[in-house]
C-alpha cells in the first residue's frame, strides 16, 4: 500500500511545516509552539499535531546501525568490542559495550572451537533456572551471579559466525582470584580468606538450596570486588544437578579437584566445598609457604580439614564455623583494606 | 514555566509536619487533575529566564499503579527536598521540575497526567500532590510507561536542547514492562495527536535519548527479574536497580549530580550523603545501584575488569570429559 493511500486510510494529514504567508520552511518547534518566521516575521500557529512514524524509524535505524571492524550482533543486538581480557583455545572473552549511546557494559564470550557449544548451552540454561529459583534468598543472591544480556551465533570481528554469551559486566569486581594471587605472589593474608571464603560459602549454600552444584570453584571463577567486600561466582558452564557426571575439568587446576571427581564420580555439593578450600589454601600459600604468613592454626585447620574432604557441615553451617574461627584468630570481626593496585 | 526561587528551608517547612499525615490527606484527587490531562496539551515548557538562566529540565515520570504508590507519597512526605538540596549545594545550577503520572492506558482512567516545569518549592509540591494516585495497572506485567516517553519526546520544549543543545534528564520509577509499541489509538485517545501507525518502543527512546538522559529505577531487587532485561536492552546501564523505594530520591540525586560533573566519583557522592546526615547502610546500598552507571561515566571510583595475561600458547581451558 502507497504511503499517501494509508495516510487518508489514518486520516492524518502530514504536512511540511512552512509559513502559510510567505512559505518559508519553518522548525520542528512549530508544531508544539507559536513561532515567528524568519522571512516575513509573521506569528504562526499550528493547528492540529502530526506525527510520522518513519520519521522514528529512520532515527531507530541511525540510533542502533553501528557498522565497523569491531562491532559484534549477537542476539539481535551490536555490540562494539573494547578489549580482549582472557583466551584460550576455545573461547576469547572480550570486555564490550552496547552500540548504542545508551549503552551497557557488558563482557562477551565468543566460542573458537565449536565442539564446546554444549558447555556455553548448558550454562545459559543454569543461569535461567537459577534466576527463577524458589529457594530463600532468591532476590539477593541472583544479583551475584552472570547476568545474561544475550546468546547466540555472532558474527565476530573476523566475520566468522560464532556462538557467543553475552554477559552484563559486573561493575566493581575488577579482579578474579588469579588476579588477586597475581598481585600477592607469595600468598593472601588469612584475614582476607575469611571474608572471601565466608562470602563464596553463602553463595554456594544458596546455589545449593536451589538444587545446583557449580563444578567449578576455581580461582579464574571468583570474581573480587575488593572495596565492598563482596564476591561474585562465574564460570557456571560445567554447573548441574547432584547426581550428575562433571563434564569437563580445568587441566591446570586438576589439583583442585576432588579425587572422586576425577575417578569419573558423580557431582554433589560436597564437590564445591572442597575445590573451594583447595582455591582457598592454594591462595594463601603463594607460590610458597612462608613463615611470616602462617595461617592462624583454627582457620588453617578448618581449610584443611574442609579440603581433605573431611568436612560434614553444608555451606550455611560452615559459613559460621569460619566466622567462630576468624573471631578466634583475629577477634571481632573489622573491615582490613585489601589493595589490589 | 519555571519563575521564581528555590528555597530549601521553606521547602522543609511546607513539609515539617507532613510525616504523619495520611497520604489520603495529602493526595486528594479522585480523578485526573484538570491541569494535568495531557489531551491537547500542545508543549510543556521549559525556559530559561533572567533568575534561571541555566535552566535544567528534570522530569520526575511516577508510576502510579498499586504497586508503586509508596514513591509520590515519600516524595511528597520527606524526600523532595533532600533531592533539591543535593542538586543545588553540588552545583546543579536552576533545575526546574515537572511531575508526571504513569499509569496502564489498557485499563486505567488517568494513565497519564502531566504537570508543568517549575522551580519553586509551593509549585513543585503543587503538581507532585495534584497527581492522582489512581493504583490501578493491570495483572499483564505491562504499564504505559512508553506513552509517557512519547509524550516527552513530542510536547515538551526545553531551552537547555534549543539554545545549548543541553540534555534533560528524565527519572521514571516503575516494577514492569512497557508496552512494545506506542498505540496511536491511545495517543489520539489521551494526547489528541494524529499518528499514521503505532511506533515501537525502541524508537521512541531512540529518538527521546536525542533531548533527554532518560532513567528507569526499580524500586527493589525482588522486582528487578521481572522487568530488568527489557529495561536494560532499551536504556542499558542508566537502568538503576534499588534495594529499597526509599532511596528514590537520593539515587535520583546521584544520578544527576554524577553526569554533571557535581561530584568527581561515586565514593565523593557516598561522602556527601554521610554529611548529610543519611544513613550508612543506606549509603552503601545507594552506591552499590549507582555503580554500574558511575562506572559506565568512568566515575565508579574503581577499576575497570583487569584483563588476564595472554600468553599466546595457552592450552584449551577445557578438557572434556564426557561427549
Amino acid at each position: 500500500m502507497r504511503s499517501a493511500e494509508r495516510d487518508t486510510l489514518t486520516r492524518v494529514r502530514l504536512r511540511v511545516l512552512v509559513c502559510p504567508r510567505c512559505g518559508a520552511p519553518l522548525p520542528k518547534r512549530a508544531a508544539l509552539v507559536r513561532v515567528v518566521c524568519e522571512y516575513c516575521k509573521s506569528e504562526v500557529t499550528i493547528e492540529r499535531y502530526a506525527v510520522k512514524v518513519a520519521d522514528y524509524r529512520r532515527t531507530l535505524q541511525d540510533y542502533v546501525g553501528a557498522v565497523g571492524p569491531d562491532i559484534i550482533a549477537v542476539d539481535q543486538a551490536r555490540f562494539r568490542l573494547l578489549q580482549r581480557i582472557a583466551t584460550g583455545h576455545s573461547a576469547d572473552v572480550w570486555r564490550a559495550e552496547r552500540a548504542t549511546r545508551l549503552s551497557e557494559r557488558v563482557i562477551i564470550k565468543i566460542l573458537r572451537d565449536p565442539a564446546d557449544e554444549p558447555l556455553l548451552q548448558n550454562e545459559q540454561a543454569v543461569l535461567a533456572e537459577l534466576a527463577n529459583s524458589s529457594a530463600k534468598g532468591t532476590d539477593f543472591f541472583a544479583a551475584f551471579l552472570p547476568q545474561r544480556v544475550g546468546f547466540g551465533v555472532g558474527s565476530g570481528p573476523s566475520g566468522a559466525a560464532r556462538l557467543s554469551a553475552v554477559f552484563r559486566e559486573p561493575a566493581g569486581f575488577s579482579h578474579t582470584l588469579s588476579g588477586v594471587q597475581r598481585v600477592y605472589p607469595d600468598g593472601i593474608d588469612a584475614r582476607h580468606l575469611v571474608w572471601i571464603w565466608r562470602r563464596a560459602l553463602e553463595l554456594l549454600g544458596w546455589l545449593h538450596l536451589s538444587g545446583f552444584v557449580h563444578g567449578a570453584v576455581l580461582p579464574e571463577h571468583l570474581l573480587i570486588n575488593a572495596r565492598d567486600h563482596a564476591l561474585r561466582l562465574v564460570g557456571f558452564a560445567c554447573a548441574g544437578r547432584p547426581g550428575a557426571r562433571l563434564a569437563a575439568i580445568s587441566p591446570k587446576d586438576q589439583a583442585l579437584y576432588p579425587e572422586s571427581l576425577l575417578d569419573g564420580g558423580a557431582l554433589s555439593t560436597h564437590v564445591d566445598r572442597i575445590m573451594l578450600a583447595r582455591t582457598l589454601l592454594q591462595a594463601w600459600a603463594g607460590n610458597a609457604l612462608r613463615a611470616g604468613n602462617a595461617i592462624p592454626s583454627e582457620l588453617g585447620q578448618l581449610l584443611e580439614r574442609e579440603a581433605s574432604g573431611a568436612g560434614k557441615l553444608d555451606a550455611w553451617a560452615l559459613s559460621e564455623e569460619v566466622s567462630a574461627a576468624a573471631k578466634q584468630c583475629f577477634g571481632p570481626p573489622k573491615f582490613v583494606a585489601l589493595r589490589l593496585s | 514555566m519555571g519563575h521564581g526561587y528555590y528555597s530549601h528551608e521553606a521547602h522543609e517547612a511546607m513539609l515539617k509536619d507532613r510525616h504523619d499525615v495520611p497520604a489520603e490527606r495529602l493526595f486528594k484527587q479522585v480523578g485526573c487533575h484538570a491541569l494535568m490531562n495531557p489531551k491537547g496539551v500542545r508543549a510543556r515548557e521549559s525556559r530559561d529566564s533572567p533568575d534561571h538562566p541555566n535552566s535544567l529540565p528534570i522530569v520526575f515520570a511516577l508510576d502510579v499503579t498499586g504497586s508503586m504508590g509508596t514513591i509520590p507519597k515519600q516524595l511528597a512526605q520527606s524526600e523532595l527536598p533532600n533531592f533539591m538540596k543535593v542538586l543545588t549545594d553540588s552545583g546543579v545550577q536552576d533545575p526546574q521540575l515537572l511531575f508526571m503520572a504513569v499509569g496502564d492506558a489498557t485499563c486505567d482512567d488517568a494513565s497519564l497526567q502531566v504537570g508543568q516545569f517549575e522551580s519553586t518549592a509551593a509549585l513543585m509540591d503543587q503538581w507532585l500532590t495534584w497527581s492522582y494516585l489512581e493504583g490501578g495497572g493491570g495483572g499483564q506485567n505491562k504499564e504505559s510507561y512508553e506513552l509517557a516517553l512519547y509524550f516527552l519526546n513530542e510536547h515538551t520544549d526545553t531551552d537547555a536542547w534549543n539554545k545549548r543543545q543541553k540534555r534533560g534528564y528524565i527519572i521514571m520509577t516503575g516494577d514492569e514492562l512497557p508496552y512494545p509499541a506506542v498505540s496511536r489509538h491511545q495517543v489520539e485517545a489521551l494526547i489528541g495527536d494524529a499518528v499514521d501507525e503505532d511506533i515501537p518502543t525502541e524508537a521512541v527512546v531512540a529518538a527521546l535519548q536525542e533531548k533527554y538522559e532518560p532513567f528507569f529505577l526499580i524500586p527493589d531487587l525482588a522486582r528487578r527479574e521481572r522487568c530488568e532485561r527489557r529495561w536494560r536492552d532499551l536504556l542499558g546501564d542508566h537502568v538503576i536497580c534499588l534495594e529499597s523505594p526509599a532511596d528514590t530520591c537520593w539515587a535520583a540525586a546521584g544520578l544527576i549530580a554524577l553526569t554533571e560533573n557535581a561530584f568527581a566519583d561515586l565514593p565523593a557522592f557516598a561522602e556527601r550523603l554521610v554529611e548529610l546526615g543519611v544513613e550508612r547502610k543506606r549509603v552503601a546500598a545507594l552506591t552499590r545501584a549507582l555503580m554500574p552507571y558511575a562506572a559506565s561515566l568512568g566515575k565508579a571510583g574503581v577499576a575497570a575488569t583487569a584483563a588476564e595475561p595472554h600468553d599466546g600458547a595457552k592450552p584449551s581451558f577445557w578438557k572434556r570429559l564426557l561427549g
